[in-house]
């Protein structure tokens, strides 16, 4: 504990130099740039920057990193809750609401407490970061394939019953969102699924394109169909910008639980950290006093899932940092950065360059109060984006959309897949369907699918082997619950 | 007088023709070169591209682009690359020997040595098998009595290098054992899984997680795949060594699409030398545990060939037995 604080203070003393707050502003600004930007995640701009950090200090370069990873993770909210365009996975579930806030003129409301989600979730995970990292490392080495699949059934079950409604368009979106991920190169054993001799195909079909499709510019067609509201052009009042006492009062808890919820899954590889954000919304709405506003602009919705995927990002850095292992792309870049700077991480690291750790976590402290100093007086200039005709803002997210796509791999293809998708995702929204399990199907489908052939190698075939072990049991048991109790008790209530 | 007017054009013509390639090399690079990664960012090849991107372009004068195109074993953005021009303009940088290796095993078209012009290589990577330090088998002969001794239960993972999982299996046929192979994503979920004993041993790559977390003595290494030294593992024996007819070739190296103007592929190929010697480069490549070295676009081409030559063998002599 001693070990603690005396670690923070020299971190503190350390980070509060020019040089490294210069490097902790810039990557927060830059990261949220990017992350308000849809398609440019964090994993580009560190892409880009990387080279550039070769001529720094490794302390600086990881500053300017986590700064650039935090700042995504806020930026990423504001054109989810503005536009309805999900800036990654992680920001698909703050869409369903956080739109609908803004569609009903409390767009200030929903980006503010989505700040100030982030703030306290960043803090709260970077505090778990800090005493996670030294103690309980191990814990993400537990999980392995068998693991992952539990993660991934039972967020699978979180998920089709989220948006609520009804079970079978849940099931349907779903179903086509895992369908879709099986289209690619099986990397198991090398054949080609779905491809239908198209090369490109090859790598699967991409997140980015088909959200970025789905929700984006189908909601450009839906807007040129005029059947949307026209957006009011008055000026916003300051009283609409923040929210209000009891918005403050319904979210806070939410942030809390998310928070919570979100540096968990983080500790674990894979979409983790997007399981997450549903599995939030799930408890959200199960626990809410007004359950029937999700869907339609509940707070709660957004505070918890936005919580839950800025504090999933202090999550990820535990894995990076006790054992060395990246667990999503953009923490392999953060790797990448310290291995070209002569380190490696691991256990070693934090032993004999405590330091740096230190450091780094002041600084995360720091970017992260930045962060919330920079975007609440923004929630008024982003709010009056919306105040934009639509025969302008459309056309710039068309735009943007198709920069963000290509940006990622330079494919035709995703570009196509990107207008497939907005007309698909257009005639869905059109039909009344939920397109947010779709995504998210998509996402995790595969990893259901490699885990349990993973799991069935390692057992020989065993399917016990696979299920019956403790982490994964508890997992199941615990999700099977959380259906069946609120049935049994609604049975019980009814004799 | 008109005849001598059309020689001198003929004369004029040749010239040019044959001097525009040298004029060319002269001029190049005059435009931004694009280092195409046909693997995902992050990974070993994407950094170690990006480091080098950084040197060529202070060597040559002009911005070096990474782009990644990933996907199919490195096969999309191969053909990506094939599709530009041949200028020099656009430089294949991964892991050729295993993309020539990856269509035999995924019973595809078989990429064309032809198609490519070599540059040069700058880095091998060696497959180790790794085990965790608590199994009761602590070598490579170790591990295979007690393999042979409980057919079936042994589960040995890879980190996403189709061929390297491929030699294990040629070790279990002429050692006569049968064992459970699981493919992992990439070297970084093999090492999570290989620390967590999800898998009773596990080959993956030096550079990778599992390889840092076994110089600070958390695995036991057993045998490297490949044909060299294991750096920081000296007493590590390999399989060449060892006597097996199978071993992987993990080269990281450079290509042109085939047709580019041999002066331009040369300046490539004098660049790469001069980079891959840079003691700033090799610092960094040595202390992630990698082994710079260059090999010229000849002796790169040889190790191509080999890899053509013996992995379609390989794949024959692991089916006899499974038909068998």
């Amino acid at each position: 504990m001693w070990e603690i604080t005396q670690g923070l203070l020299s971190g503190f003393d350390a980070a509060l130099t020019p040089l490294y707050l210069f490097y902790a502003l810039a990557g927060t600004i830059l990261g949220t740039i990017t992350g308000v930007l849809p398609g440019l995640g964090p994993l580009g701009a560190m892409a880009i920057l990387l080279s550039f950090t070769l001529k720094m200090d490794a302390t600086a370069a990881m500053i300017l990193f986590a700064g650039i990873y935090y700042g995504a993770m806020y930026g990423g909210s504001t054109t989810s809750i503005l536009l309805n365009i999900p800036g990654e996975a992680a920001s698909v579930v703050t869409c369903i609401d956080g739109y609908q806030m803004s569609q009903k003129g409390r767009a200030g409301a929903a980006l503010a407490v989505a700040a100030v989600s982030s703030f306290i979730a960043g803090t709260i995970s970077i505090l778990g970061l800090t005493v996670v990292a030294l103690y309980l490392s191990d814990i993400a080495l537990r999980f392995g394939p068998s693991e992952f699949l539990a993660i991934g059934v039972c967020g699978l079950m979180f998920l089709i019953r989220m948006t609520g409604g009804s079970l079978l368009q849940s099931l349907i979106m779903t179903l086509i969102g895992m369908a879709l991920g099986t289209v690619g190169i099986d990397f198991l054993t090398g054949a080609e699924r779905f491809t239908y001799g198209i090369n490109e195909l090859g790598q699967g079909i991409e997140f980015l394109p088909v959200a970025m499709g789905i929700f984006g510019i189908a909601e450009v067609l839906l807007s040129v169909q005029g059947k949307e509201v026209p957006k009011s052009a008055r000026k916003v009042r300051l009283r609409e910008l923040l929210p209000t006492r009891k918005e403050w009062k319904r979210s806070i808890p939410s942030m809390f639980r998310g928070s919570f919820m979100g540096f968990f899954m983080g500790l674990v590889p894979g979409p983790s950290p997007i399981i997450a954000t549903f599995v939030s919304y799930f408890t959200e709405k199960r626990l809410s006093k007004h359950p029937e506003e999700f869907g339609r602009g509940a707070i709660e919705a957004v505070a918890g899932p936005e919580a839950a995927n800025n504090a999933a990002v202090g999550g990820a850095y535990v894995p990076l940092f006790a054992l060395g292992i990246p667990f999503t792309p953009a923490m392999a870049m953060v790797l990448g950065a310290l291995m070209l700077h002569g380190l490696t991480p691991g256990p070693n690291l934090m032993k004999e360059k405590a330091d740096l750790f230190w450091i780094v976590i002041a600084s995360m402290y720091i970017g992260n109060f930045m962060l919330i100093v920079l975007n609440l007086p923004l929630v008024n200039v982003f709010v009056n984006i919306l105040r934009v005709p639509q025969r302008t803002l459309m056309p710039i997210i068309v735009l943007l959309c198709l920069i963000g796509v290509y940006s990622v791999n330079a494919s035709l293809l995703d570009l196509l897949l990107l207008a497939i998708f907005g007309f698909i995702g257009y005639v869905l929204r059109r039909a009344g369907f939920q397109v947010a399990p779709l995504i998210l199907a998509l996402v995790i489908g595969p990893m259901i699918e490699t885990s349990l052939r993973q799991a069935l190698k390692i057992s020989g075939g065993n399917l016990a082997e696979v299920v019956f072990r403790p982490i994964c049991l508890s997992m199941y048991v615990a999700t099977l619950l959380c259906f069946t109790v609120p049935l049994v008790l609604k049975w019980i209530r009814h004799r | 007088m008109k005849k001598i007017l059309c020689v001198l054009l003929a004369v004029l013509f040749v010239t040019a023709f044959w001097g525009c390639p040298l004029w060319a090399a002269e001029k190049y690079p005059d435009k931004p070169i694009t280092f195409v990664v046909p693997l995902g960012t992050g990974g070993m090849t994407d950094i170690t591209a990006r480091l080098l991107a950084e040197k060529f372009k202070a060597e040559l004068g002009q911005p070096v682009l990474v782009v990644n195109k990933p996907g199919a074993n490195g096969l999309i953005g191969i053909k990506y690359a094939l599709g530009q021009a041949a200028d020099g303009y656009t430089v294949i940088v991964s892991i050729l020997t295993d993309n020539f290796a990856a269509p035999y095993f995924q019973e595809v078209e078989p990429l064309n040595i032809k198609d490519l012009a070599f540059i040069g290589s700058y880095m091998p990577q060696e497959r180790v098998l790794f085990t965790p330090p608590d199994k009761p088998y602590k070598t490579f002969q170790e591990f295979i009595d007690f393999a042979r001794k409980n057919p079936g239960k042994i589960s040995v993972g890879s980190g996403a290098v189709q061929w390297a999982l491929e030699v294990v299996k040629s070790i279990a046929v002429k050692e006569s054992l049968k064992m459970k192979y699981v493919m992992f994503k990439s070297g970084g979920e093999a090492s999570t899984a290989i620390l967590g004993s999800h898998v009773d041993a596990c080959e993956t790559g030096t550079g990778t997680p599992a390889y840092q977390a076994a110089r600070e003595g958390k695995l036991n290494l057993l045998v490297n795949l490949g044909k060299e030294t294991v750096p920081f593992f000296p007493q590590t024996k390999n399989l060449k060594q060892l006597g097996y007819p199978f071993y992987t070739i993990v080269e990281y190296g450079m290509a042109v699409r085939a047709g580019t103007p041999e002066p331009i592929v040369k300046k490539l190929t004098e660049t790469l030398k001069k980079v891959s010697q840079d003691p700033e480069v090799k610092e960094k490549m040595i202390q992630m545990g990698l082994t710079p070295r260059f090999l010229d676009g000849k002796a790169f081409e040889v190790l191509i060939q080999d890899t053509v030559k013996s992995v379609p063998e390989l794949i024959k002599y692991n089916k006899a037995v499974q038909e068998g």
